[in-house]
Order: structure tokens, then C-alpha cells, then sequence
């Protein structure tokens, strides 16, 4: 997720440079078009209506040759079509296609063409030009009343087409000029777009690995501040919050580290007093009283030597780095500590370790601290006759502690909230121990770059502490 | 009677300990801070001194070293609220003898206290000698009798043989059938081990300061039982 970011906007920006000069390089390229269009379509106009004239003057002036030798020899000379009509536009006569007419076919007279002379009429003013209208051959109909005086009888008016169209080879070039520019731009804009947002993306993107770091735990961590952009800015208030969160952080932790530590001292007092008062008191009443005050003054022991230690697992500068430990070594050591409690308490505990050495990388005092509680809160929670098992192994490039117990269980609810400070299941009020077991066995499994968690079960409880394998594990 | 000096800044710490040491019959002189721990260990010469680390005018391990480089060679006990390995070290390498942790139960401290002198001042007790000592126990073979302070625990002769053995080789680990040769006399194939498991455990409902935390008579996974050194 955090590396989707800035590849995203090294996306985004690239995409949105190639856009903008797409977008200018047809912009640009249409008006271009549209205005080269325009004036190339009035020149066109202009020599149409100039051969329209053409024709209506000959019309008037070359009375022994017929209509349609007339009109064939102005379309020649003028390279377009023309054609002659009657007052209701009808055709009269016509000159055909210019390219298909030939100097040869200029002398010979046309029957069909035998028409009245034209009517007369204003001859120069073009009354009704059709608005000048593209299509495939770019040929524009220009009309000219032609009355004047001698036209032959019918013919209202001249209608040239098809002349040459003028910059069409120019308009062509362009066109493939403004193609090639807008490619050329588009990929200068996205390989710009590309440079930028990577020298945005980059100290963001590093930006981001100490904020995941810090996240992490790892407090004392800084960003890189380069420049005095608004990035640098950001790098270096970045800094400084993680400044005041670390003095934060550490201040709390040596809170509570000095209070757990100045509890030690009163609690040693009211302990030997209370042991003393135990030695001499006669009545079995204060006996009992005296066993209750001194189970609670161990239930405050307890719950500062767990303070103590979840502050020191959590201190930042504790990160100490690891060795190889055997794990079946430090299952063994830690099931001997606690083997005649299990006994004392009726308690079957087994032991299951492979021939093979299962090694991971790691602080063994912390690894120890998590398995000494894993396998003290089995012993704890379970009743008398009950077995506890404990074990290593391998699995999936993983090493794993697990200890398992036939004792009450932890329901489905509970599988997280049991790793909590001072969070107790239900029915457990009564029992031993300060609530900090196994959110010390959390830490300590954290801080030794592994995991804990309550892993389903038949009946009972098992935990499992996974740590990453070591290579070099048999 | 042993002198012992405690070094100490928390009145209420000190006062309760005196007390409690005074009960063991040791006479107790008590100096609120480092220097004046140590100028009056010169001066007087205490068979022991129990010296707090934290300490108003300094360190205890630096007043620990103090005394040694001073020629001073009594058992120093040290007290710490930390338990660390670090510490531990530490304080070993300071010239303790051996340290305890705060809240310490006072059964332990005196235990300790008592090893300290046995080993410092010559041991009291050998394998066969009448009186043997264990933890803060004192065992009277001729007596057939077990006190902790001035309170006798009664034991049954099976378990008062059991302890005695176990006394008698501190540390050493014995199977159950090994117990049963030569505790209860028979043959290891005449008798059920698992009913040293229920002697081991009545034992220890008598003897231990806390039954359900064991640190006098230690199970040994897979072997069997052996005697907390």
C-alpha cells in the first residue's frame, strides 16, 4: 500500500503532462486547419465566380459557335464545369467534367447543347452563391445570373463546379507535420512528466519509509532532508514531530519505568513487615488476614516487575542485536524453572524437542522472557491435574515455540484482546497474576522479530511463538 | 554473634530488615549512605555488609568496589531492584559476593546471609556433622529436629531422612530410584516412584517458605529431584 503511492502519482503526473500537450498540439492543429481551410475555400470561391463571369461574357459575345461549345471552352480555359440553366435551374447544357474534356473536343458542336440565348439579366453580380461547401473533391458551386444582352434564349443562369482546389497538397502536409509534432510533444511532455513527479515522488517516497519505520517502533528514526522546497519542508517537520514523539514516548516509558522501580522500594518494607508480623501473630485469624495482605502485596510485585519488563522490552534504545539460540535449549531452560511449580501444583509438564537444532536469530533474554511467561501462564491457568505440553519446531521457513495446555481455553472472542494489558478473561477474575503475562510475552516476541498468537485448539489452549528460521537450523 | 552492617537509605527498608536479622540473633548497625557505610565498615569491621545499589550519594556498586580496593574482604550482599543480567554481572564483578532483588522475601535474604558467613568464616556443617544447614533451615540429625528460626517444622522420618540426604549432598541431582535406595533402604524395583513424587511434595507443604513456588528441593525434568546451592 505504501509503495502504490508514489508510483501512482509518478503515474498521474506523467498521464496528465501527455494529456495537456495532446490536448494543446489538437487544439492548435484544428485552428490551424479550420483558418488554412477557410481561406484556401475563398480563393476556390473566387476563381469559380471568376469562371462563371468567363462564361456568361462568352455566352453574350460568341454567338455562332452553340451553347455547349461555349461553355466546353470556358471550362476548358478556366478548369472547371460549367453548366448553363434555365430560369427554374434546370440543366440546359453542360460542359461535363473538365478533365474529361480535350482540346479536341473544343470544335466539335454539341447537338444536345442547341439552346435559346441567354436571357437578359445583371450579369456581374453573383446573386445566389451557394455558401461554399466541402466535400471529398473540395469543389464549391458558385451561380451567376447570366442575362446578358445576346445569351441564348433559356439560360437564367451559370453554374460553375469542380475547379481546382487550391492548397490541398499544403493542407496535406500539415496535417502530417502536426501529427508528428503532437507525438513528438506528447512524449517530450510524458518523459517530462515522468522526471518531475520522480524527483517528487523520490524523498516522498523516502519520506514515507521513515514514517513506516517510526510506525515500526523504531523511534529514533529521521527523514532525509533535502532542499527547501515544500518537501524538504515536509522532511523537516516531519522531524521535528518525531522528535517531540520520541521524547514523548521515552519520557512515559521511563514514567513508568521509575514508578515500577519506586515501588520496589515501600513494597520491600511492607513485605518484611508482614513476614515478621506472619512469624509472631497467634490467633488464626490475623494468620489468615496476614496471608491475604501478603497475596496482595505479591499480586503489586508482580504487577511491577511486569511493568518493568514491558518497559524495557518497549525502550527504544534496547534494540540489541540478536545471536543464534536454540530454541530446544531455551524451551528446556525455561521449562526447568518452572518444573517444580508444575509438580507442586499436580501438573503434568512434557517436553517435546526435536533431534535437530531449530536455530533462530535473536536476543536470547528477551526470547526467554517470552517463553518463561508463555509456559508460567500455562502452569497458571491450568487446574490441578492437567498437563501442560510445550515443544519446537519447523514449519514453512518458520521456527516455532508452542505450548499447549488442557486448562479452560481462551474463547474465539478473546484470541486478541488476551494479549492486552491487563486484560483478563471472563471467569479468570480470581486467578493469579497481574495481567501483563502475555502482553510481556507480546513484546518480547516483537522485540525478538517474531509473533505470538493463539492457535485454534481441540481443547485447551495453545500458543505459538513463530520466529523467522535461521539457516542455520539442521 | 555476627555483626552485620546494612547499608541502606530507605528507612523503612532498613528498619524491617534490622528486625528481622535481629530475630536470627545477628546484631545489625545500619548506615543511611555509601560513604558512611563504608567508613564504618573500616572503622569496625562487620562480619557482613548488605549494601543497597541505589543509594543517595552514589552508587552501590561503586562503594562495593570502594570497600575491596580498601582491603575489606567481608561478604557483601547487594540489593537491587533490577533484575537484570546486566546488573548481575555487575554487581559480581564489583567485588559482591551475591546480590538479591527487591522485594526480596526475607527468609531468602537471611538464607543467603547465613550461606555467606558459612562460606566466608569456615563451614559449620559437614556431610556427617550433627548440624547441617539448608537455606535458612537448621537441621539437628541428633535431635531428629528441623527449625526455621526458633519455629520447629514437623516432619515424619521418612521426610526428615529425605531432607537430610538431600543436605548432605547439596546440588546433587538423584533419580527417584536412587532415592528410593537410599532413603527408603529397599530395592529401586520394589517400590512404586511414583510415590517419592507425593513425599517430595508433602516435603516441600513443610519446609518451603511457599509450597506452590519450590526453591529449597528443585524437580529436575526427566531425572529427578536435587537441593537449590
Amino acid at each position: 500500500m505504501h509503495g502504490a503511492r508514489p508510483r501512482s502519482l509518478r503515474r498521474r503526473l506523467t498521464l496528465t503532462y501527455a494529456v495537456i500537450a495532446l490536448l494543446t498540439a489538437v487544439v492548435l492543429g484544428g485552428i490551424l486547419v479550420v483558418v488554412l481551410e477557410a481561406h484556401f475555400s475563398s480563393v476556390d470561391e473566387a476563381n469559380l465566380r471568376g469562371a462563371a463571369q468567363r462564361a456568361a461574357r462568352n455566352l453574350g459575345a460568341a454567338r455562332s459557335s452553340s451553347l455547349e461549345q461555349v461553355l466546353r471552352l470556358t471550362a476548358y480555359g478556366t478548369n472547371t464545369r460549367v453548366q448553363a440553366l434555365g430560369a427554374a435551374r434546370e440543366v440546359i447544357a453542360d460542359s461535363g467534367s473538365p478533365q474529361q474534356i480535350t482540346g479536341a473536343s473544343l470544335g466539335a458542336p454539341s447537338p444536345a447543347g442547341q439552346g435559346q440565348p441567354a436571357a437578359a439579366g445583371d450579369a456581374t453580380a453573383p446573386v445566389s452563391a451557394a455558401p461554399p461547401r466541402m466535400d471529398e473533391t473540395r469543389s464549391a458551386k458558385v451561380y451567376v445570373r447570366a442575362a446578358l444582352p445576346g445569351s441564348p434564349a433559356g439560360v437564367a443562369f451559370i453554374r460553375v463546379s469542380e475547379g481546382p482546389s487550391s492548397g490541398g497538397s499544403l493542407m496535406g502536409s500539415v496535417i502530417v507535420a502536426l501529427a508528428v509534432a503532437a507525438v513528438a510533444a506528447v512524449v517530450a511532455a510524458a518523459l517530462a512528466g515522468l522526471w518531475i513527479s520522480s524527483r517528487i515522488a523520490r524523498p516522498l517516497t523516502l519520506l514515507a519509509a521513515a514514517s513506516d519505520r517510526m510506525a515500526g517502533g523504531d523511534l529514533g528514526t529521521r527523514a532525509e532532508v533535502a532542499g527547501d522546497d515544500e518537501i524538504g519542508r515536509l522532511a523537516r517537520s516531519f522531524n521535528q514531530m518525531a522528535t517531540q514523539v520520541e521524547a514523548t514516548v521515552t519520557a512515559l516509558q521511563r514514567f513508568v519505568s521509575d514508578a515500577a522501580h519506586q515501588l520496589g522500594t515501600p513494597l520491600t518494607a511492607l513485605r518484611t513487615d508482614l513476614e515478621l508480623l506472619q512469624d509472631t501473630a497467634g490467633d488464626e485469624g490475623d494468620k489468615r488476614r496476614l496471608d491475604r495482605a501478603l497475596a496482595q502485596e505479591q499480586r503489586l510485585e508482580d504487577l511491577g516487575r511486569g511493568l518493568l519488563q514491558l518497559s524495557r522490552l518497549e525502550s527504544p534504545d534496547a534494540s540489541r542485536p540478536g545471536r543464534p539460540v536454540d530454541l530446544a535449549g531455551l524451551l528446556e531452560a525455561a521449562a526447568d524453572a518452572v518444573s517444580s511449580r508444575a509438580e507442586q501444583a499436580g501438573l503434568d509438564l512434557e517436553v517435546a524437542v526435536p533431534d535437530a537444532p531449530v536455530v533462530v536469530i535473536a536476543d536470547p533474554e528477551r526470547l526467554r522472557t517470552a517463553v518463561e511467561n508463555l509456559v508460567d501462564n500455562a502452569i497458571k491457568f491450568t487446574p490441578p491435574g492437567g498437563h501442560v505440553t510445550c515443544g519446537v519446531g519447523a514449519e514453512n521457513g518458520s521456527a516455532l515455540i508452542w505450548v499447549c495446555d488442557d486448562g479452560p481455553g481462551i474463547s474465539a472472542a478473546d484470541t486478541e484482546r488476551v494479549f492486552q494489558r491487563f486484560y483478563r478473561a471472563p471467569g479468570t477474575a480470581g486467578r493469579p497474576g497481574s495481567g501483563l503475562g502475555l502482553a510481556i510475552v507480546l513484546a518480547a516476541a516483537k522485540a525478538s522479530g517474531g509473533s505470538v498468537r493463539v492457535a485454534p485448539a481441540d481443547a485447551g489452549t495453545r500458543m505459538e511463538i513463530r520466529l523467522p528460521l535461521s539457516p542455520l537450523s539442521a | 554473634m555476627n555483626h552485620i552492617l546494612v547499608i541502606e537509605d530507605d528507612a523503612a527498608v532498613a528498619e524491617s530488615l534490622s528486625e528481622g536479622l535481629g530475630r536470627e540473633g545477628f546484631d545489625v548497625h545500619w548506615e543511611e549512605t555509601g560513604a558512611g557505610g563504608v567508613a564504618y565498615a573500616r572503622e569496625r569491621g562487620p562480619h557482613l555488609v548488605i549494601l543497597d545499589v541505589r543509594l543517595p550519594d552514589g552508587s552501590g556498586f561503586d562503594f562495593c568496589r570502594e570497600m575491596r580496593s580498601l582491603g575489606l574482604r567481608q561478604p557483601i550482599l547487594i540489593l537491587t531492584v533490577q533484575s537484570d543480567e546486566v546488573d548481575r554481572v555487575l554487581g559480581l564483578e564489583m567485588g559482591a559476593d551475591d546480590y538479591l532483588t527487591k522485594p526480596y522475601r526475607l527468609r531468602e535474604l537471611i538464607a543467603r546471609v547465613r550461606a555467606l558467613l558459612r562460606r566466608a568464616y569456615g563451614d559449620l556443617s559437614s556431610p556427617e556433622s550433627d548440624i547441617l544447614y539448608v537455606a535458612d533451615l537448621v537441621i539437628d540429625r541428633t535431635r531428629a529436629s528441623v527449625r526455621r528460626g526458633d519455629r520447629q517444622l514437623n516432619l515424619t522420618p521418612l521426610e526428615f531422612r529425605l531432607l537430610v540426604f538431600f543436605a548432605q549432598h547439596p546440588g546433587q541431582v538423584f533419580s527417584r530410584g536412587q532415592l528410593i535406595e537410599h532413603v527408603w533402604g529397599y530395592g529401586a524395583d520394589l517400590y512404586d516412584e511414583k510415590s517419592v513424587n507425593v513425599h517430595i511434595r508433602r516435603l516441600r507443604e513443610k519446609i518451603e517458605d511457599e509450597p506452590s513456588d519450590p526453591r529449597i528441593v528443585l524437580t529436575v525434568p526427566g531425572i529427578g529431584y536435587r537441593l537449590a546451592t
